[in-house]
């Protein structure tokens, strides 16, 4: 059956002594193997199960900054536009029209009238000023302020030396005007970023941050009821301006182990569920009609530390990595063909992306030829490289691969196990300072879906450290073409700078050991309907076009 | 009575001022940067790092660092969830009542079922129900709860469909004016069962050897002789004089329960503090580590309080020895 429910009781109640000889009483039924009678919802009411790992840490949108965040912030909220989630296109949302000079400096966009908050409350262009003036604000300090900080007056706001936002306008009730410093060719997919939800006022601006357990916004879903790491309900919005969503409520529950989450999906508990525990080949074969997978714009690589010796300078050295490592192994039998084999680092699928670029492939010989070359033969007179990982089975595997390879060539490799904030010190440094990890693995996943969410923010060398090139690598040529890339309108003409850069740092300067792109995996039950995989991650697959068809009853237990 | 309760409380004050030091300085010495970490995995402005550090004032010294914290918590103020940004202590309001309702529910079983046992091996000492029991014990105790618990998921949610797999339940009652949630009935179960049995094993074992002990002294030989029905002379007899140690087993058993259930938590997806603690260490919620362990701390040693408490009620000579 679609739900397990008890008759829901309310009423005031006595307290202790009645609720631990309840549990008392049973815990022994239980124990005795008693069942008790479920009564059934009706069946007319549309509810999804979904499994999350845990809470999602920030449901401030201004904040959203990790998967389970942004899968809340998108169906709470909504932005001007949004990204058709199959094809990334940029499709109209709070705005259902925009113009934008030739020049790419302004930008005008028409709200819909008739829009609402989930408090009742009209939706106007000062609730887009109020919500993107707050993601710059620097009292707030929003993790994500980049994506408004190439308009008008934005540094001088986010620094604190202006006290307005001269890019910032509203012409009337329903139209809003912004304005840039420089051509941002992809302004609109920034604009479609959970970051940049539009908030009321009168719920965001609460020093108290009672927003934090109550989210407001204009989306499909409201928070219906939040308990935490239990679960949290979101009721659909009769008011929403594309139309009520055809799901009364979608629960999400909050469980951590994936072995466990296994067997509740597969006892009927769930009808949506990611991270999967086990042989995914095994668990595609037995559960075929359930099992999806396709492309998610997201790169997995071996970063090595171009600041510190011995990858500083070696250039051969970096090649010899590269040759040795058996990638096709490492997709075909740890990841078992849920990844493909990366020649470069931009992912199929992204614009731009070069199926010509060869990349390294398996070749020992060559590996200890640029051994060789690099100055340490057969190894020799190097050091033991420590190679830093976060704990996780999986990527503990492909490590334990990547040093028996390196191993085989003649490189000695130590492996660091360690958590992920020790990880992520460890990696990151900061912007001066080189992190104390030589050689790492890293995943880096598109926030939009343009050549630039990954070239500029990892080879840049402005980027260095935490705001994402943590290789450290420096080449003025690819800062060049990176630059004069982003200032470029016109795809077509973008394109050509992306491909020589991406091509300087894999062929010419080996920056790191390219490993391999991921899929988006999932299960869900065949009976829910409207299921829409994009590329752009688990959290972009919107909950208001899915509804449920059939008879679960018959198909989930 | 009452003095020594008074004297025993405020024993407690330098128990609980090293607690909270030690755990400081382990909080303290976690390596890995919070700042860091709840500016994003991905990438993260170093403005923004550097802007958080400040305001939580992990810049500061190491001194000064400790001495704010001691002043808050004297104010009864345990600092502001890093992650959550919501007061620690309503985090551990509604993360404690899980862990209780579980550890309490638990040790009921795990007393009832293990005292009952016990005696049981001793009726039967040497004898193969002895054996058997001893030896089921054995495996109980030997256990892990990770293992356990899944085991059972399989065997009495999965494949029989008696009990939920997993989760608190979403419709249990709650308790009105504290907004405690309590777990569904059938909820309870399976992670309620799970940490009986682990429990049960030590505390039938101990049963067994205190009973057999008190079962050889002269008062019970002259009891049986005297014609008491054997049901008399090992339930009002024996057993009472055998609970003293059954009872020191319960309450370290119990306090461990109220912190050690991590695993248990975590298989059964149960909200409790256990789980909460772990993800706050994973995610360098400094303040939500400190406040869910002195929590901890707390209950373990009002539980061993209570656990002396019972000894006067379950043995005169101990109040004799007290006065």
């Amino acid at each position: 059956m679609l739900t397990q429910r008890w008759i829901a009781r309310t009423g005031p109640r006595s307290a202790a002594p009645a609720l631990l000889l309840g549990a008392m009483a049973l815990s022994l039924c239980s124990w005795a193997g008693c069942s008790v009678a479920e009564p059934t919802r009706p069946r007319w009411e549309q509810i999804l199960r979904v499994r999350m790992r845990e809470d999602p840490p920030d449901t401030d949108p201004a904040q959203s900054a990790d998967t389970l965040s942004d899968r809340l912030n998108l169906e709470v909220h909504d932005g001007l536009v949004d990204f058709e989630p199959l094809t990334l296109e940029i499709i109209s949302a709070v705005a259902e029209a925009w113009e934008v000079t030739s020049d790419g400096l302004h930008y005008t966009f028409h709200l819909r009238p008739g829009v609402r908050f989930q408090n009742g409350r009209a939706l106007t262009s000062d609730d887009v000023l109020y919500s993107f003036r707050r993601i710059l604000d620097p009292k707030v300090h929003s993790q994500r302020s980049e994506i408004l900080s190439g308009v008008q007056g934005a540094k001088e706001f986010l620094s604190g030396t202006s006290p307005r936002v001269e890019g910032l306008e509203a012409a009337d009730p329903l139209t809003v005007r912004i304005t840039l410093t420089h051509p941002i060719p992809y302004f609109l997919q920034l604009l479609a970023t959970p970051a940049a939800a539009i908030v009321p006022r009168e719920v965001y601006d609460d020093p108290g941050k009672g927003f934090l357990e109550h989210p407001v916004g204009c989306g499909p879903f409201k928070v219906a009821r939040w308990e935490r790491s239990n679960y949290l309900e979101l009721a659909a919005f009769g008011d929403y301006y594309r139309g009520r969503p055809k799901l009364d409520r979608v629960v999400i529950r909050f469980i951590e182990n994936p072995a466990s989450a296994m067997e509740e999906y597969k006892s009927g508990g769930l009808e949506w569920m990611d991270e999967m525990a086990g042989s995914e080949t095994e668990i595609a074969r037995s559960l075929p009609r359930d099992y999806r997978k396709g492309p998610y714009l997201a790169t997995y690589y071996y970063g090595m530390n171009l600041a510190r010796p011995p990858f500083r300078g070696n250039v051969n050295l970096r090649k010899a990595f590269n040759y040795a490592v058996n990638r096709e192994t490492i997709c075909a039998q740890i990841f078992e063909g849920t990844h493909t084999i990366a020649h470069g680092i931009l992912p199929p699928g992204t614009p731009g992306f070069n199926p010509g670029l060869k990349g390294f492939d398996y070749d020992p010989e060559k590996a200890r030829e640029y051994l060789a070359k690099a100055g340490y033969p057969g190894g020799k007179g190097l050091a033991p490289i420590d190679l830093w990982v976060n704990n996780n089975q999986k990527m503990l595997q492909v490590a334990q691969k990547v040093q028996a390879d390196l191993k085989a060539v003649g490189v000695p490799v130590r492996i660091q196990a360690v958590d992920f904030a020790n990880f992520l010190q460890a990696v990151r440094g900061t912007p001066q300072t080189p992190g104390e990890a030589l050689f790492y693995k890293f995943g880096w996943q598109a926030d939009y879906p343009d050549p630039d969410a990954f070239l500029y923010w990892l080879l840049h060398s402005r980027n260095a450290g935490p705001a994402g090139n943590m290789a450290r690598y420096s080449n003025p040529k690819v800062d060049e073409l990176l630059d004069r890339a982003r200032s470029l309108l016109r795809m077509e003409e973008r394109i050509p700078l992306y491909r020589e850069a991406e091509r300087i740092a894999v062929e010419e300067d080996a920056a790191w050991l390219f490993v391999s792109n991921y899929t988006e995996r999932f299960l869900v039950k065949p009976y829910v309907k409207g299921v829409v995989l994009s590329p752009l991650g688990m959290s972009r697959t919107p909950f208001d076009r899915m509804w449920l068809e059939g008879s679960p009853g018959s198909e989930s237990r | 009575m009452i003095s020594y309760v008074l004297r025993r409380l405020l024993s407690l004050i330098p128990v609980l001022w090293a607690v909270v030091t030690i755990i400081w300085v382990c909080v303290f010495l976690l390596p890995g940067d919070p700042a860091s970490l709840l500016a994003g995995g991905q990438r993260s402005d170093p403005r923004v790092i550097a802007r958080i550090r400040s305001e939580w004032g992990l810049d500061d010294p190491a001194g000064r660092q400790y001495l704010g914290y001691l002043a808050r918590l004297a104010r009864g103020d345990l600092g502001t969830s890093y992650l959550q940004g919501r007061p620690v202590a309503r985090v551990i309001g509604e993360a404690f009542p899980p862990t209780a309702f579980l550890a309490v529910s638990a040790m009921l079983l795990a007393a009832a079922g293990g005292i009952g046992l016990g005696l049981l091996s001793a009726a039967h000492a040497r004898r193969w129900l002895d054996d058997l029991l001893t030896f089921l014990s054995l495996v109980f105790v030997s256990l892990p709860a990770f293992w356990l618990g899944l085991m059972l998921i399989l065997l009495f949610a999965s494949r029989l469909g008696w009990l939920p797999v997993l989760g608190y339940g979403m419709e249990g009652l709650r308790i009105p004016k504290t907004g405690i949630l309590l777990p569904e009935l059938r909820h309870f179960g399976l992670p309620a069962f799970t940490l009986a049995l682990i429990s049960m094993g030590t505390v039938a074992r101990i049963t067994r050897a205190a009973l057999l002990d008190v079962l050889g002294s002269d008062f019970i030989r002259s009891s049986a002789a005297r014609g008491s029905a054997p049901a008399t002379v090992y339930l009002r007899h024996a057993l009472r004089n055998a609970l003293i140690p059954v009872v020191t087993v319960i309450g370290v058993d119990f306090a461990a329960l109220l912190g050690g259930a991590v695993a248990t938590e975590f298989v059964f997806a149960w909200p409790g503090l256990g789980k909460a603690i772990v993800r706050g260490i994973a995610d360098r919620d400094l303040p939500l580590v400190e406040g869910g362990v002195l929590c901890l701390s707390l209950a373990f040693v009002l539980v061993n309080l209570a656990v002396d408490l019972c000894y006067l009620a379950v043995d005169p000579r101990v109040r004799l020895r007290n006065s």
